[in-house]
């Protein structure tokens, strides 16, 4: 088993234990993806779940509804796309039919999973036998608190699904991963789990990479053909979509750091302006910030004015602009030595060539003593 | 958007590098009486004999302090252990203005070529002493009385070697102290010891010279643990380290036959200089 390690987490900051509800943006953009039709046109009105935009596979569905404006261009996840604005006419009117539709058996469940554009998990339920179900209710990023927030709000939704999956299609064993740290959701979990004799929990260290599926899975000491891990956030979509037909049209994002009044995680609706977002719900306390979306070990500074929430985003840190300036590389090894998948990331610095197996776990920049931004080698941005 | 990582482990290395330097103050203290105060006592000197090994810890300071000040970077460096290191094993009779002026120049050197300074000083100061005919790592009172020293001698400092790097014990203390530190690179010491010991005892076998300063060499064990490791020099591998410590053991040894002194600081620059060499063949 890999060495993993916990981080410094020196940063200061107050946590709001009430999850925010942000779901009336003005606007909201939807990035329009290459070889997609749009099918509105500007003034158009747009229902909530309504499609607009479609390829042979995939079809995006607007989160709000109202009046569709001009195209502007929009960041998303680092890159500049064209974005279909919608003007919110508050009103949430929908075309959508709710089925209420029984899903009693495992096919019923695929199909609904396959409806509501849960593709992947749909094919590995069908085309895998699945042993093991892993509810992971951790976050790597610190400061970013999405899954463990989900879990303590939505636990019970969330092990009635990863109960009914496991009936299903007979998965023997089923566990719960939390932080052992995270002693908020060990006291959750442990007052419902009663109801759910099949469903175990395990708390894992509180180190680094133990979020991600991989590393847990091989934590627990799963096989990785016959075990599924899913985060508390993908049970609460699945959940939505096969209780009340819900397509996936809101997210949940941290928005925290020591530059803050208060931390928050914040149900938003996906295509949401972080802009908006950050001026009706968190107070900055200095003048001199920078935004890091996504946390700070992978993350990227942004500039929130023009950055908008995807449904991938984890959330925003705000942090003091300060500049950590990089020294020459003292050939101490640390970077090559902690990567968990073994890169060798100075090769990569020297020679310019990437490596694919590179997880963008960040923790080679992490560990350097003279903050050297082997990221930014690592994904071959050393030439902007 | 700019990819980064914005929190850093707390600075290990830079631990190691400010526990080194704390390492080396009882060195250079114990300078200051073998080297200073003892050949004064003894009448060999006059009063810039005691203040010599700390005038060379001083002008490492401040050479260091103007290089910082020059290059807009920390202080307390790698730059700052290599001038203290060399304050330390400089020959104790050498020419002081040869001395500080081949400092300055190694401080040069190194901007431009990624190089062991300490190793590539000693190497230089070594030559051009003999090619003067004044080389010895005996101080004037060692030169002028016949010793035989025992064990204990050797473990308080009393053993031939630089100026300030003699204190054996606190070699075998700081040797200790420093394998405790996970960023220490101990692989190259800990083999390169193994490697020249064994060969020792293998010529010990076939010669029955137990000539003592192939033993106990200060120069030898202080640059094994202090020099050699220096990290921007060696290989950041753990296998490049692994034979880095190999060939530095059996280079030492081979080169040994010509001169023991030149033989460990020859060894440690050639192999600084194909460090990253080293690295690329393991990798």
């Amino acid at each position: 088993m890999r060495e993993l390690i916990k981080l410094n987490k020196n940063y200061k900051y107050n946590l709001n234990p009430e999850l925010v509800i942000h779901l009336d943006p003005d606007y909201v953009y939807i990035p329009i993806k290459k070889n997609y039709n749009l099918l509105v046109k500007s003034k158009d009105l747009v229902l909530k779940e309504q499609i607009i935009m479609e390829n042979n596979l995939n079809k995006i569905i607007s989160p709000i509804s109202g009046i569709a404006k001009e195209i502007k261009m929009r960041n998303i996840s680092g890159a500049e796309v064209p974005c279909l604005v919608i003007e919110n006419d508050f009103k949430e009117k929908t075309k959508i039919v709710r089925k209420k539709a029984k899903v009693d058996c495992a096919e019923a469940l695929i199909s609904k999973l396959y409806e509501y554009y849960f593709k992947y998990i749909a094919s590995v339920l069908e085309t895998h036998k699945i042993n093991n179900l892993v509810i992971n209710g951790i976050e790597d990023e610190p400061y970013i608190f999405n899954n463990p927030f989900i879990l303590n709000n939505y636990c019970k939704e969330i092990l009635e699904m990863a109960d009914m999956i496991a009936d299903y299609f007979n998965i023997h064993k089923t566990i719960v991963a939390i932080k052992a740290s995270d002693t908020s959701n060990v006291n959750k979990c442990l007052s419902i789990i009663g109801t759910y004799p099949n469903i175990k929990l395990s708390l894992v260290d509180d180190k680094y990479l133990l979020g991600n599926s991989y590393f847990l899975r091989e934590n627990l000491g799963l096989e990785e053909l016959d075990t599924l891990v899913l985060s508390a956030k993908e049970l609460l979509d699945m959940y939505n979509a096969i209780k009340y037909d819900r397509y996936i049209t809101e997210t949940f994002i941290t928005i925290s750091g020591p530059c803050l009044e208060e931390s928050k995680v914040i149900k938003v609706k996906i295509g949401t302006l972080f802009k908006d977002i950050i001026d009706e719900n968190v107070k900055i306390t200095s003048p001199n910030v920078k935004y890091i979306l996504n946390g700070l070990m992978t993350g990227s500074s942004c500039d929130i004015s023009d950055t908008i929430v995807s449904s991938s985003v984890k959330g925003l840190i705000i942090i003091l602009d300060e500049k950590c300036p990089e020294e020459d590389c003292n050939n101490c090894g640390l970077c090559y030595k902690i990567c968990p998948v073994k890169v060798n990331p100075k090769k990569v610095m020297d020679t310019g060539k990437v490596s694919s197996n590179c997880l963008d776990c960040g923790l080679c920049t992490y560990m350097c003593p003279n903050h050297i931004n082997l990221r930014k080698y690592l994904r071959g941005e050393n030439e902007e | 958007m700019k990819s980064n990582v914005y929190i850093h482990k707390s600075n290990i290395t830079d631990f190691l590098l400010k526990l080194t330097l704390m390492l080396l103050i009882p060195f250079a203290l114990f300078g200051i009486y073998k080297s200073g105060y003892r050949i004064y006592h003894h009448g060999y000197g006059n009063l810039f004999t005691i203040l010599k090994p700390i005038l060379y810890v001083m002008i490492a300071l401040i050479i260091s302090f103007v290089n910082s000040r020059i290059t807009k970077k920390k202080f307390i460096s790698s730059g700052l252990l290599s001038n203290i290191l060399i304050s330390l094993v400089i020959m104790p009779e050498a020419n002081f203005f040869l001395a500080v002026g081949l400092m300055i120049l190694v401080n040069v050197i190194v901007h431009f070529i990624k190089i062991n300074p300490v190793a590539l000083y000693m190497v230089i100061l070594i030559l051009i002493s003999m090619i003067l005919k004044n080389y010895s790592f005996l101080n004037i009172f060692e030169k002028e009385i016949d010793h035989v020293y025992i064990l204990m001698d050797y473990l308080l400092g009393l053993g031939y070697g630089g100026i300030s790097n003699t204190l054996l014990i606190m070699s075998i203390i700081s040797f200790i102290t420093l394998l405790c530190i996970r960023e220490y690179k101990k692989e190259i010491p800990l083999l390169a010891f193994i490697v020249y010991y064994a060969l020792l005892l293998v010529k010990l076998i076939f010669t029955h010279d137990l000539t003592s300063s192939f033993f106990i060499n200060n120069n030898l064990i202080f640059a094994f643990i202090f020099i050699a490791p220096l990290s921007r020099f060696t290989p950041y591998s753990k296998g490049g380290c692994y034979i880095y410590g190999v060939f530095l053991g059996a280079l030492t040894f081979a080169l040994s036959f010509i001169n023991l002194d030149l033989g460990v600081y020859l060894s440690i620059l050639l192999l600084s200089i194909v460090a990253g060499k080293i690295d690329k063949f393991i990798i």
